[in-house]
Order: C-alpha cells, then sequence, then structure tokens
C-alpha cells in the first residue's frame, strides 16, 4: 500500500469524525465516550460555576477547565451517568487511597456501559466502566485498574514536570490511555477509530509500565497483587467463551498480547507480599449497583459472557440469588441444548434467595411452561405479580393465566 | 507490520461510515412492505434505502433517525435476527413471550445503538393486522457523549405462521414522540396482512 | 455497487463543497425580536469543537491542547464579533442540574446535527423535506428560556483536521483526482440560532471548506466571522 493512498483513506477517517459523514445514530462524532459523575473533586467542583457566565479567561489552567467544563457538563448530565452515592463513595476513596499526592487531581466518574473498560484523561477525568464494577469480584482486581489508569496519569504528569512541556505529546491526547478496547459489540463508531489511534499511540512499553505502577500500588495497600493477572485470566476466558475476540487485532497489536501480560503480571506478583482480596469490602461497596450491571450484561445479548461473569461471583457465593438468575436467564434466552432444565435449576435456587429480582419468578415460569410444567408455571407467574404488582407486563401475565 | 493491520481495520470502519444512509420517499397511499405486510399511510416517509446504519427490515424516518425512526420487521421465522445483526445478535424463537420480544428488541436496540437504561412503560395485549399481538411502550437513552438521546419507543407486535411481525418505533422523548406518536398509531392500525395470506 | 456509487457520489460532493460552491446558510427571520429599548438577549451555548491530527500512523487523534486553544480563541472571537452588534450574549458553560434541561440540550444538539445531515445535498438528504427548513425542539424549549431570560441560544459545532501526512496525502490527491486544491485544515461545523418562544431553528449555516484554522487566535476570528455569516441583526 502506498503512503498516498493510505493518507488518502485515513483523511476521509477524519471527515467521517468530523461529524459530516457520522450519519447513522449510533455514529458518535468522536470525542469521548459517554461519562459520568457527580464525582467531581470537591475543591475544583466549586470552581466550575454552574449557569451563566460572561467573560472568558485566557489564563491557561481556565482554558483546561473550559475543555473540561465542556466534557464534564456532558457527563455530569448524562443519564449513563452512575449516581449511587454509596459506590461513587467507595470507588472514589479507592483512586485517592491508590493516586497519594495526585488523589485531588483525579476525578474519577462510574459509567453505565455494560463493557470492561476504564480511561483517564489527562486533564484528570477518569471513566470507569460498569462492565468492569461486574466483571471484578473484589477490590484488588479494581485496583489493579485503577492502579493501572493512575499509573499512566502519574508517568504523564512526571515527565510533563521533568521536561515542563505543557503539551507533551502524553498531554495532548484526550483519550490516551485506554486500559483496555473489550467492549463495543461492533468497531462501528467514529468513537472507535478515535480509540484506535490511542492504542497507536500508546505501545506497548508505556502499559507495561503501567501495568508495574499498578501492581506496586496494589502492594504498597496491602491488595493481593496476584488480583491483576486474574482480570486479564478472565478476560481470556471471554474470548475463549464466545469465540469472538473482543480485543480484536487492534488491541493485540498495540496493547502486549493478553496471556504475556498475564504471565508477566503473575510472575511479578510472585515477587511481591501476598496481600489481601478485600471481596467483602467489594460486595458491600459496589452491591446496589449489581442489579442494574447483571440486567446490562443480559442485555448485551453475549449469553456465554453472562454465564462466565455469573460463575465468578458464584464461585464466592454459591447461593447469592442475583448471579443464579442472571446465569439461568442467559441459559434460558440461549435455549441451546440442555439449557432449560439447566435455566430451571439456576432460576429455582435464584427465586429462594431474596438478592433475585422479581423478574426472576417470571424467567422461571416461562422456562417452566416450555418444559410443560404447567403448574409450577402458574405457581411462579402468580408469585411474580405478588412480589410485582406494578410490572409493566402484568395485564398479559394475567391473562395468561386465566387462559 | 501490527501498524498497518491497525490501520487497515481503522479504513474498514471509516469506509463503512462512509456508506451513508440513502433515502426515498414513500407515500402517502398504500405501501407493502416486502409483500409481507402491507399499511396505508397518510404522509409521506423517507425510507432508508441503502447503507450503514439500518438495523432493521425496514427502516424509515421523518426528520433522519437521530430525531426519529419506524422499523418494520415484516415477518421473520425461526433463529432470524430482529434488530441488528451478527453472530451474537438476538435472534427470533418461536414460544417467545411478549416479555421475552420486548427484551430481544431492547437488546437489540442495545446492542446496534449503545442503548441503556431502558424503562419499562407498558406491555398490554393488542389487535394487530386483525391478529392477537400485543402492544408496548417503553423509554431509555442512547448513543454516546455529544450523540446521547433520550428516547421514548413505541411498538406492536404479533405472530402469525410461527413468523414475528414488529412495528417499533422510537424518537426524541422530547417535542419527536408526542408529535409523532398519533401518526404512527395510525400506521400501526392500518396494518393488514396481504390477501392471499389471509386464512 | 449501489453503495460504491454512493461513495463515489459522496467524494465528489465533498470535493464540491470544499471547492465551496454550494449555499449554506437559511435564514427564517431577517432580524432579531427585541423588547422595547432592550436589545436582544443571545444564550451561546459552549462552543462544541474538536480538533484532530492525522497522525503518523494515519488515523486521527483528537488533540486536548489544539482543541482548548480553539475554544478559547473562538469564544474570544464571538465576545468580539458582537461587539458592534446591537445584540448582548452570555456565555452558558453547559453545567445543568436539571434533568429536564439536559434533555433539552441534548435534542438541540441531536437536531442541530440532523440538520447538518440531512438538510443539505448529498446522500443523507431527505426527500420528504423538499427543500424546505423547517426544524425546531418544540415548545419545551421555554423551559430554558425562563431558566436563562433570554431571547435566543446560539450554537457553534467544528470539527478541524489538520496535516500529518494524510492531510498532506488527501491535498495531493484531491489536487490531482478532482482538480480541487485543499489548503491548510479541513473544517466541517454548523452554527444555529434558535428562537426561545418557539423553539424553531430560525438561522443556521454551514461550514464545509478546506481552510481556516481555529489554533491561532487570528485565523480563529476568520473562521467564527464565517460561521456567522448572515446571522440575523
Amino acid at each position: 500500500m502506498n503512503l498516498a493512498r493510505r493518507g488518502f483513506l485515513t483523511g476521509g477517517c477524519a471527515f467521517c469524525a468530523g461529524g459530516l459523514l457520522a450519519c447513522t445514530p449510533t455514529a458518535p462524532d468522536g470525542a469521548q465516550p459517554q461519562t459520568g459523575g457527580m464525582g467531581a473533586h470537591s475543591d475544583l467542583a466549586a470552581r466550575n460555576t454552574p449557569g451563566v457566565r460572561t467573560g472568558v479567561s485566557a489564563d491557561a489552567d481556565d482554558g483546561l477547565r473550559a475543555t473540561m467544563d465542556q466534557m464534564e457538563a456532558r457527563l455530569r448530565t448524562s443519564r449513563f451517568l452512575i449516581r449511587e452515592p454509596k459506590a461513587n463513595a467507595y470507588v472514589r476513596r479507592i483512586v485517592r487511597d491508590l493516586a497519594g499526592d495526585y488523589a485531588g487531581d483525579i476525578r474519577a466518574y462510574l459509567v453505565r456501559v455494560p463493557f470492561f473498560n476504564a480511561s483517564q484523561a489527562p486533564n484528570g477525568m477518569m471513566q470507569i466502566y460498569s462492565g468492569l464494577l461486574l466483571r471484578c469480584t473484589n477490590e484488588a482486581q479494581m485496583a489493579a485498574v485503577l492502579g493501572h489508569e493512575i499509573g499512566h496519569y502519574l508517568r504523564a504528569h512526571s515527565r510533563q514536570r521533568m521536561q515542563d512541556a505543557r503539551n507533551a505529546a502524553d498531554m495532548a491526547q484526550v483519550f490516551a490511555f485506554i486500559f483496555a478496547g473489550l467492549g463495543a459489540p461492533q468497531l462501528n463508531s467514529a468513537t472507535d477509530i478515535i480509540l484506535t489511534a490511542s492504542f497507536f499511540a500508546y505501545g506497548r512499553d508505556q502499559e507495561r509500565e503501567s501495568d508495574e505502577i499498578g501492581m506496586r500500588l496494589l502492594s504498597q495497600h496491602g491488595l493481593s497483587p496476584i488480583e491483576a493477572a486474574r482480570n486479564w485470566e478472565n478476560l481470556i476466558a471471554e474470548d475463549q467463551a464466545t469465540g469472538i475476540s473482543k480485543y480484536r487485532d487492534v488491541l493485540r497489536a498495540s496493547h502486549p498480547d493478553q496471556s504475556e501480560r498475564a504471565e508477566t503480571l503473575r510472575r511479578r506478583a510472585g515477587e511481591l507480599p501476598t496481600g489481601v482480596t478485600r471481596a467483602d469490602e467489594y460486595r458491600e461497596g459496589i452491591g446496589a449497583l449489581r442489579e442494574v450491571m447483571f440486567e446490562d450484561q443480559i442485555r448485551t445479548g453475549s449469553h456465554a459472557v453472562t454465564m462466565l461473569i455469573a460463575d465468578r461471583w458464584l464461585a464466592a457465593d454459591s447461593k447469592d440469588g442475583l448471579p443464579l438468575y442472571a446465569k439461568g436467564e442467559a441459559l434460558r434466552q440461549r435455549a441451546g441444548d440442555g439449557d432449560d432444565t439447566k435455566a430451571v435449576e439456576s432460576l429455582a435456587a435464584a427465586v429462594a434467595d431474596s438478592r433475585a429480582p422479581a423478574v426472576a419468578w417470571r424467567s422461571l415460569a416461562l422456562v417452566q411452561r416450555k418444559l410443560g410444567r404447567e403448574g409450577e408455571a402458574r405457581e411462579a407467574f402468580r408469585e411474580y405479580l405478588r412480589l410485582a404488582p406494578d410490572a409493566p407486563d402484568r395485564e398479559i401475565v394475567r391473562r395468561n393465566l386465566q387462559g | 507490520m501490527p501498524r498497518i493491520r491497525i490501520l487497515l481495520c481503522a479504513i474498514a470502519v471509516a469506509l463503512s461510515l462512509t456508506a451513508c444512509q440513502h433515502y426515498a420517499s414513500i407515500g402517502p397511499g398504500d405501501y407493502d412492505v416486502q409483500q409481507k405486510l402491507a399499511v396505508t399511510l397518510d404522509r409521506a416517509w423517507n425510507r432508508q434505502v441503502e447503507g450503514a446504519g439500518r438495523i432493521c427490515a425496514e427502516s424509515w424516518t421523518s426528520n433522519g433517525p437521530l430525531l426519529d425512526m419506524l422499523c418494520i420487521v415484516p415477518g421473520v421465522a425461526e433463529g432470524s435476527p430482529v434488530i441488528g445483526s451478527g453472530a451474537e445478535a438476538p435472534r427470533f424463537r418461536n414460544g417467545m413471550t411478549a416479555a421475552d420480544i420486548v427484551e430481544l428488541v431492547q437488546t437489540g436496540l442495545a446492542r446496534s445503538m449503545q442503548a441503556s437504561d431502558f424503562v419499562p412503560i407498558s406491555i398490554a395485549p393488542a389487535t394487530i393486522a386483525g391478529r392477537e399481538g400485543f402492544r408496548f411502550e417503553f423509554k431509555f437513552g442512547a448513543g454516546q457523549s455529544a450523540m446521547e438521546t433520550d428516547r421514548h419507543a413505541l411498538g406492536y407486535a404479533f405472530e402469525e405462521e410461527k413468523r414475528l411481525y414488529l412495528i417499533l418505533f422510537h424518537a426524541a422523548e422530547i417535542h419527536y414522540f408526542p408529535q409523532m406518536k398519533p401518526i404512527v398509531e395510525e400506521v400501526a392500525a392500518s396494518a393488514r396482512l396481504p390477501r392471499q395470506r389471509r386464512t | 455497487m449501489v453503495v460504491s456509487a454512493l461513495r463515489l457520489g459522496f467524494v465528489l460532493g465533498l470535493a464540491a463543497l470544499l471547492a465551496g460552491c454550494v449555499q449554506n446558510h437559511h435564514r427564517l427571520t431577517e432580524n432579531l425580536v427585541r423588547a422595547a429599548d432592550k436589545p436582544p438577549v443571545i444564550l451561546v451555548l459552549p462552543v462544541d469543537a474538536e480538533l484532530s491530527e492525522l497522525s503518523f500512523g494515519g488515523a486521527p487523534t483528537i488533540r486536548q491542547d489544539w482543541t482548548v486553544a480553539a475554544r478559547e480563541n473562538m469564544n474570544q472571537a464571538l465576545h468580539a464579533s458582537f461587539a458592534d452588534k446591537n445584540a448582548n450574549i452570555a456565555f452558558h458553560n453547559g453545567d445543568v442540574d436539571d434533568d429536564d434541561l439536559a434533555k433539552i440540550l441534548r435534542l438541540h444538539a441531536a437536531v442541530g446535527r440532523s440538520i447538518l445531515i440531512h438538510q443539505y445535498e448529498g446522500p443523507s438528504k431527505l426527500p420528504t423535506k423538499q427543500g424546505k427548513f423547517e426544524w425546531t425542539l418544540g415548545p419545551s424549549i421555554g423551559r430554558l428560556a425562563d431558566k436563562t431570560s433570554a431571547d435566543y441560544v446560539l450554537f457553534v459545532h467544528v470539527r478541524d483536521s489538520y496535516s500529518g501526512p494524510g492531510r498532506v496525502a488527501a491535498q495531493v490527491i484531491a489536487a490531482a483526482v478532482f482538480g480541487v486544491a485543499i489548503q491548510g485544515g479541513a473544517q466541517i461545523g454548523f452554527a444555529s440560532l434558535v428562537d426561545l418562544k418557539s423553539g424553531d431553528f430560525v438561522w443556521y449555516n454551514r461550514l464545509v471548506r478546506g481552510a481556516g484554522d481555529l489554533r491561532t487566535a487570528e485565523p480563529a476570528k476568520e473562521t467564527v466571522a464565517a460561521l456567522l455569516t448572515g446571522l440575523p441583526q
């Protein structure tokens, strides 16, 4: 491929990102993955006076904030922002602990997107996707990712200080620090192009360096460094379960290979103190989000992944009604050979636990009916209506029961 | 070498984006959707003819898909995707209940237009094209960042000879949905199966 | 095949646009409505600008430093350009703590984008519009009027890309194949004015060209002037 041709085609790319061609409702115009959170660090939040203001400051820091204003205003008002106070407080506390002296610079936002990702923008804005929170089952795993992101930030900032170069390349790119692109079911938006570009700019060495900083931060806080490797092993298992590499070649190329990375982390963990995982604290901290996160995961349609994630939670507590429901529902929706029987098993166990949502009864009823167990199905439908009298489909369910 | 691969990937994305939507006018009058479902339109619609972003068999709009979109899925058989495409796209299966089909629609929207935060409003029995079916409504959010929109969906579905028929409308929650809702309700009320398929 | 024909059509269309021979603005009112003795208040939403570089690898990368500079430059240029007009402008930072208002701002962005895509000649023009310019946010916009006591809302959206080897190659190809000269960055954007009483878009100007530079103050003034071409007085 000659250079001119390549340049021309990618020129087209820029026009796409420019918005004229972003003519599908699914194609964001390339800027920022949406995010949210009321989590602005307090003194920064205080400086971001909402409402009408006149006058424009030429001060450099204000300039940086001007960008942030637009981006973070969008994030703060996004309907995908997770506002649940307890989870926000919990995650922010961990970010603060890990970031140490830089705690005041980094503002963490929890965003409702069902994929494994976190990113750190140079202006201090950190985005943590709900899909990441659901995939981690203890504090050490989450802290491993956050530590990696903070590692990018620290590295960029120390370099910036040394060179006193405000426009150092690291600081110039908005979404430079993508932990993993495991995400969008299809590479179909201009945002993906931008993310691709970011992967480009941040090569294996930087990723390794940030991994190392992340490991050290974990260790310093007494958390188990082996959990960093578990994250990667879990992602590899997802790829294998679906047969679709969500890392795609894009990531394999610019990020260190997943298995190599897991291996390196595992080896490095062996040199560090064992540490603790803090699974109970994690479950307590993000507990209020689990139901919505499992619902979102089921709605990705990746049933094999839903089952893997559910199993991960069940390994810690086999009676947990929420992952039992998610697993049963994924089996029911997949409806492959033998899935219905397994679904009944999982759903019946789910409804025995108070953590299962009311819809677990409906799922159980539907699969019982499919298996010809009409009596049990009616029983389960009635229980569903009893627990969710205002259910949006109550009329249809009632009609079903009469018929 | 890896860089070239990434580059090719980026180019593929760029080209898929340049395959823009292209529209042709349909209506007013009778319109036969792929000889499987007929409707009567009292005004003109823009029918998406070709290109990226078409997430269902038949896609119409009045003001552009960012503001309103009417999808018609005229009779898909067991195992076929309903909204969206791809290996993991949700597929219609015989024996699906109303709740299952709404879930399937939402999964399709989640996958094809980054939709999330579904807020159910109703699923209720309804007669459509002379068949026992159901009508549903929910709200949701779609798109990311600068493209985020707040949407309201209204749909109708029924089964006939083990095929799923779906009319799905979704539009900007503010102004566009309430303005167009009666128009869509009339389109749905006019739906009928072609004569030869009547029993 | 249809797709590639469309794509070719698009490329040719873009070439025509960049050559600057297309009518770009729609104006439904010549004069801003004003109360007795008081100049109208125009609320300026945050400039939605993004500047990207076609990197050595060939992919576009958003440059935060350029983007920050562009917003600063454009804000200053907006200020300056209204200094000699009989209107007051107020800058809004887009940060709202009101869900309904947030939805209105998102709708506003979606309509602005839809106009850019569907109003003009191009592959995605909507035939039912028949060339008429009729776009609105509906009466719900009144909430924004109540909150701000402004009369109009002005919004500016720009995507701008610059050089790098890809850009240079594009210039060469465009010149050789289409006989079109592309200089500097490619700018694609629009400015819009919404009447806060009706919610209607009363003025809209699209900018698509192969010139301009938002990274420095003086050329940014020129771009803002181009964006505000035809704004009702």
